[in-house]
């Protein structure tokens, strides 16, 4: 069994994150040091520059921080749940539900809603939310009778809602003028170009709660791959893990598409790194994903930022290009090592 | 004083498992250090009766008490000490160790990661996997599969507690060779030894003469008799229930009967 040791790969997640945040604050159209933050400059180009690093770099790797971690910790958290290690948030409808619903904001409400935010968050991002939430609500209705919520129910709902909402959202394109079209597909791409101390806030939040609220049922998830009645013989309240797991997980994804639109395999790919690295016992997966998914999303605006300077990719199409190939070799190789009779 | 109240009560027990089986009228009772074997044909209701003591199916009519207390009433945090299950077949697709399986079992319970370790490893010595330990689980075979199972649940209620503790498998030879159909019956000692009730569904007639105390015969969802082994194990009941002639013969060491087909 090649794993590497779990206490060397966190410490070492650990020392690398915020070396790479530092990193990320000095790299950009200009050089910056980041050491700038912390001294109050008198000529006129380091001030400037001290503005780059404060509104500019810093919310922005702050957020990249935050939606990485978030992202990677939920995917970790739907593939225990599932029991499937390709289980990711948007299987239960949380990204097709909140494109669906910021493109109808954008197309139909334009005319009506003022261009006007609340606490930093238009419209459309109200709408995203509310689609997000109203998608997973309705996969969850649809998957639960009186003797508790069926996870393959979940799954195959999750597939016909997502279907249903990106059925509606090309509708709603279909509709939408040159203008509106344009704004959907920035959107819908995913980039962390407008981060802003607001939104960043916003995130926080939720961030933390996920933070706060999943590590306590790090051993419920270990039990939970033995299968549900399994976990139940060993003392887990399933419905009641499974119901909090599925709402924090869906506000947590929702917020984050919201905040920065659809960043794609990040949820996928980290926790199916870290557990071929460090093996699939979450009091480990979910600080090692929490740490990992914050590198890889950091890495990945960095690029995003950097390779066709002075534009810029959006970072959720970066996340995968890259990511997709990364998954398909990773599934290969484990395929080969893990399961022989099956190959 | 000695205690008597019975580890598992089932008393005109009445459960619905689908339109055309249901569980009816089953009273049975199980007291500490006493080993059971359902036995009976496929699709009799061995396994549904195994999950409604579980509590995992409805309930129509009848009481169910474990250590006194109806199943229900239990919190499942504190049954998991004391209960420990283990299903005629579990899916893992997650590359646990065989180690890290087995220590599952030890969630219910607060003890420390050395304590833990110590009754992992025990538990696997109990089931002849000690030289598994840090391979991947899901590259082993179906029998050693079901062995490090097997530990799981042993490592769940490994230790003595203040209320009686019950084991309940669900065929847990289904996959074994030989010689490991001979540790079941020495892990279901080990564990009767130490005044854990066992319950357990078992195929091979044999093997349920010679470990159970008490065998259930079950067909069709009713009890069509229940007792001590030489009591309930006649050439007559085995047709009825197996639709099979069999022959008996109490030649063994131990006296129990042994069945020839």
């Amino acid at each position: 069994m090649d794993r590497l040791n779990s206490t060397r790969v966190l410490t070492t997640l650990v020392f690398l994150l915020p070396a790479l945040v530092a990193i990320y604050l000095a790299v950009g159209p200009s050089l910056i040091s980041p050491l700038l933050l912390f001294s109050s400059p008198e000529s006129e180009s380091l001030i400037r520059d001290q503005v780059i690093l404060q509104s500019i770099r810093l919310p922005r790797a702050v957020m990249a921080v935050l939606v990485g971690s978030s992202l990677a910790v939920c995917g970790a958290v739907m593939q225990g749940l599932f029991r499937n290690p390709l289980a990711d948030p948007s299987l239960i409808g949380v990204s097709s539900g909140a494109s669906a619903g910021a493109s109808f904001v954008i197309v139909f409400g334009a005319s009506v809603l003022p261009g006007s935010e609340i606490l930093g968050l238009s419209f459309v991002s109200i709408g995203a939310v509310a689609g997000a939430v109203l998608a997973v609500f309705l996969v969850y209705r649809l998957a639960t009778d009186r003797y508790g919520t069926s996870v393959i129910t979940m799954l195959l709902s999750g597939v016909a809602i997502g279907a249903v909402a990106s059925a509606l959202n090309n509708l709603f394109t279909y509709f939408a003028d040159s203008v509106m079209l344009r704004r959907i597909s920035v959107w819908e791409m995913g980039n962390l170009e407008g981060a802003s101390w607001n939104r960043v806030a916003i995130m926080a939040v939720v961030a933390m709660l996920l933070l706060w609220r999943i590590p306590r049922y790090r051993l419920a998830l270990n039990a939970f791959l033995l299968g549900e009645s399994e976990a139940r013989y060993l003392g887990i309240n399933v419905e009641w893990v499974k119901k909090e797991l599925i709402m924090v997980t869906a506000l947590a994804v929702g917020v984050s598409v919201v905040v920065v639109g659809n960043i794609a395999f990040v949820g996928l790919v980290v926790p199916h790194i870290i557990r071929g690295a460090i093996g699939p016992d979450h009091r480990s997966l979910i600080p090692g994903a929490a740490l990992a998914g914050a590198v890889l999303l950091l890495l990945a605006d960095m690029a995003a930022r950097t390779l066709i300077a002075p534009a810029e990719l959006p970072a959720g199409v970066l996340t995968a290009l890259v990511g997709a190939p990364v998954f398909f070799s990773l599934l290969i190789r484990s395929k080969a090592l893990n399961n022989p009779e099956r190959l | 004083m000695i205690d008597t109240t019975p580890t598992l009560q089932l008393e005109e027990l009445d459960v619905r498992i689908s339109q055309d089986l249901s569980l009816s009228n089953i009273s049975f009772q199980i007291h500490a250090g006493e080993v059971a074997a359902i036995i009976g044909p496929n699709g009799a209701g061995k396994t549904s009766l195994l999950r409604a003591i579980c509590n995992e199916l409805d309930r129509q009519s009848g009481a169910l008490k474990f250590n006194g207390r109806d199943m229900a009433a239990w919190k499942l945090s504190e049954r998991a000490k004391l209960l420990a299950i283990l299903p005629q077949r579990s899916v893992l697709d997650f590359p646990f160790s065989v180690s890290e399986v087995v220590s599952l079992g030890r969630i219910p319970h607060s003890s420390s990661q050395q304590q833990n370790a110590i009754i992992v490893e025990q538990a696997l010595e109990l089931v002849d996997c000690l030289q598994f330990t840090d391979r991947l689980f899901l590259s082993l075979s179906g029998g050693e599969k079901q062995r490090v199972q097997l530990a799981r649940v042993a490592a769940q209620i490994w230790e003595r507690q203040s209320l009686h503790r019950c084991l309940i498998l669900d065929e847990p030879s289904a996959s074994l060779d030989l010689a490991h159909q001979e540790m079941i019956a020495k892990m279901i000692r080990f564990f009767a030894e130490q005044g854990v009730a066992i319950v357990t569904v078992l195929h091979d007639l044999n093997l349920a003469s010679q470990c159970a105390d008490k065998l259930l015969v079950l067909k069709d969802g009713s009890a069509i008799a229940q007792g001590r082994p030489v009591e309930v194990l006649s050439e007559n009941l085995i047709s009825e229930a197996f639709n099979v002639h069999a022959q008996l013969t109490t030649a063994s060491k131990d006296g129990a009967p042994r069945i020839i087909t």
